[in-house]
């Protein structure tokens, strides 16, 4: 498969930017994923690859050739949209012939390639029903087989899981995981699911207003948010304001603040990952760096993980979040109310660029 | 809802359909089979006479015939007319929608009566058609324009567009908009699109669409009367001509029976056909 490389690349709608100046370089056979709210230009910009949109500006290539203004179909892409976008009038082997149909390969030939491609995603045994006769999860693997049934340069997937529902989905993600890495294919994958992201991808792109904030590899993008953005959109949990104290430390209110890497200039927010703040009962201790006491003001259990509210005494307008396994002894023992104690670690302080 | 509210909700129409339609028809049966009339009851023995004359008569048989003919011809043309306009009206802006729905529905704004003079106006010897073909030396006398079946369908056509584009229009507008954008990212230029996916999809539209102009443009009267060739041309204008000049009711009515059976069987014929095929239903037609 062939490299994607998108370059300064500019759409608006209106007077709206849905893309502004995105640059992106895909590695043939990396799984990228462009990350983001509705609304940030991911599925623009996703689109502009398969030419079902028209950049103002830029260039798109793929394998180095230039096909910024070349035709949709003849593009050799393979595209998976979220509602399947399967031809109801076809039968499934049909269906992922179209496109062998369409370069004009008949015969045994498309049919052998049918059935490699109908193996591929294990619906062999379904090449004669129509797709309003499967299922949410078979209908999604007949249009991945439909998409790389033509050996595309690209594999585009416009939220492809977006509609099923959660089992279902990570059995999906798995599949198409191991699929992609198995056929060596280059895929760029559009999602607002930052978990889904992260398992799926070599690298992500996470996208805000129309711009890539921050390329990285899915630790990268969790451990070390570089914007604020990023930060929010991860799920950092606590991104506070602060100033520059004395000698190297920074403050946020009453509370001092350490991180163990230095940045160029002082930075204006940092990051501090809701699960590396550990919670404790309140002990009266002084005060000192990258500890907090306040109140509990209640915590919140997702099944796995319970979260912790506290407003901090030397920082009231603050809340901070620190989130634990809810197996562990001490987030059994948090009881809203109680005076605790917040700590984290210099490398937990991320500094965030604005 | 219960059963029983169903069908009290559904009996005005019933009452409705059964009192001007079923009555009506059952009175000119009624009439088919009886020798003659006193007034306007039918009166004399009973008899298929009526029936026998009309199917015996190679004259009847040649005029159900053409108007046979002219109402596929009709359908055919309204079809591959109506397509492209419903197709434009699918994909141009939806803030266009209002205008171009009533812009498609304009020929039943108008009476047919109206619309068939005006056609009068246009296909006449001295009409604009004939002006134009002598002033730009197309032709050097009028060309015979009125009075043929040509007028018929022109003015057939015009008004069972409406139907025919609505139709077709209902069905594009159940197709997912996905479908075309999936067809061109595997490889299907423009054309490849309309002729896989949207046409096909279209069918439903076009087989409700073809029914009723069928339908409307066997039985049409007001057209053929003004615009076609003098004479008998089309049954429904003979049917006329029992009724109104010759004041035989019994064989008008066993005319109209007979077109009426033709015009159903031939829907009937058409619709199990289309069933068959699985364009109303069948497993590739449920929602995907």
């Amino acid at each position: 498969m062939a490299t994607v490389e998108l370059r300064d690349l500019a759409k608006s709608f209106g007077t709206a930017a849905a893309v502004d100046r995105v640059s992106l370089h895909v590695p043939s056979g990396a799984f990228v994923t462009l990350l983001g709210p509705s609304g940030c230009g991911k599925t623009t910009t996703l689109r502009a690859i398969a030419g079902l949109v028209e950049p103002d500006s830029g260039a798109i290539l793929l394998g180095g050739e230039d096909v910024t203004r070349a035709p949709i179909h003849r593009r050799d892409i393979g595209m998976v949209f979220q509602s399947h976008a399967l031809f109801p009038h076809m039968t499934v082997a049909a269906n992922v012939g179209f496109g062998l149909r369409m370069r004009g390969i008949g015969g045994a030939d498309r049919d052998a390639r049918v059935r490699e491609a109908l193996a591929l995603v294990r619906l062999e045994a379904f090449g004669d029903r129509f797709p309003a006769q499967l299922s949410g999860g078979q209908q999604q693997r007949v249009a991945l087989a439909r998409a790389l049934v033509i050996r595309p340069r690209v594999l585009l997937l416009d939220e492809p899981f977006g509609a099923l529902d959660r089992k279902l989905r990570e059995a999906m993600q798995q599949e198409l995981r191991e699929l992609t890495r198995r056929l060596g294919a280059t895929a760029i994958f559009v999602t607002h699911d930052q978990e889904e992201a992260m398992i799926l991808s070599d690298s992500v792109a996470v996208m805000n207003a129309g711009r890539i904030e921050q390329v990285d590899d899915p630790a990268g993008v969790f451990e070390r948010p570089r914007t604020r953005f990023v930060a929010d959109f991860m799920g950092m949990g606590n991104v506070l304001a602060v100033e520059a104290g004395a000698t190297g430390s920074m403050r946020h209110g009453g509370i001092e603040l350490r991180a163990d890497a230095d940045a160029a200039a002082p930075p204006r927010h940092v990051a501090i990952r809701a699960e590396r703040v550990a919670l404790r009962p309140a002990t009266g201790a002084p005060p000192e760096p990258n500890a907090a006491e306040g109140t509990l003001l209640d915590a919140v259990y997702h099944g796995s993980l319970t979260t912790g509210r506290v407003r901090l005494d030397a920082a009231p307008s603050t809340t901070m979040l620190a989130r634990e396994a809810s197996a562990t002894q001490d987030a059994a023992g948090w009881r809203v109310g109680a005076r605790v104690r917040l700590s984290w670690t210099a490398s937990a302080v991320r500094m965030l660029e604005d | 809802m219960r059963r029983g509210t169903a069908l009290l909700l559904l009996a005005p129409a019933v009452l409705l359909i059964a009192a001007l339609l079923g009555a009506p028809l059952a009175w000119l049966v009624r009439f088919s089979v009886h020798e003659g009339q006193v007034g306007v009851a039918p009166a004399g023995a009973l008899t298929l006479a009526h029936y026998a004359k009309a199917l015996g008569d190679g004259f009847y048989l040649e005029v159900f015939a053409r108007t046979l003919g002219m109402a596929l011809v009709i359908t055919l043309v309204s079809a591959v007319v109506s397509y492209p306009l419903a197709h434009f009206m699918w994909q141009a802006p939806r803030r266009w929608r209002a205008a171009l729905t009533i812009l498609a529905l304009s020929p039943l704004l108008v009476s047919i009566v109206v619309s068939s003079y005006g056609w009068m106006v246009i296909l006449g010897d001295q009409g604009v058609v004939n002006r134009a073909l002598l002033a730009t030396g197309l032709a050097s006398r009028p060309v015979k324009l009125m009075y043929t079946d040509l007028a018929i369908v022109v003015g057939l056509v015009h008004i069972v567009m409406p139907f025919m584009t609505l139709s077709i229009l209902a069905a594009l507008e159940r197709i997912d908009p996905l479908l075309g954008e999936a067809a061109a990212t595997l490889g299907a230029p423009r054309w490849r699109i309309l002729w896989h996916v949207t046409l096909p999809l279209a069918l439903p539209g076009i087989a409700a669409g073809t029914t009723i102009v069928f339908s409307l443009a066997i039985s049409s009267y007001v057209t053929p009367a003004v615009l076609g060739p003098s004479g008998s041309n089309f049954i429904t204008t003979l049917i006329w001509q029992q009724f109104t000049q010759l004041m035989n009711w019994s064989f008008g009515s066993a005319l109209a029976a007979l077109l009426l059976a033709l015009s159903l069987a031939v829907v009937f014929g058409y619709v199990r056909l289309l069933t068959a095929a699985g364009v109303f239903g069948g497993p590739g037609r449920g929602a995907a």
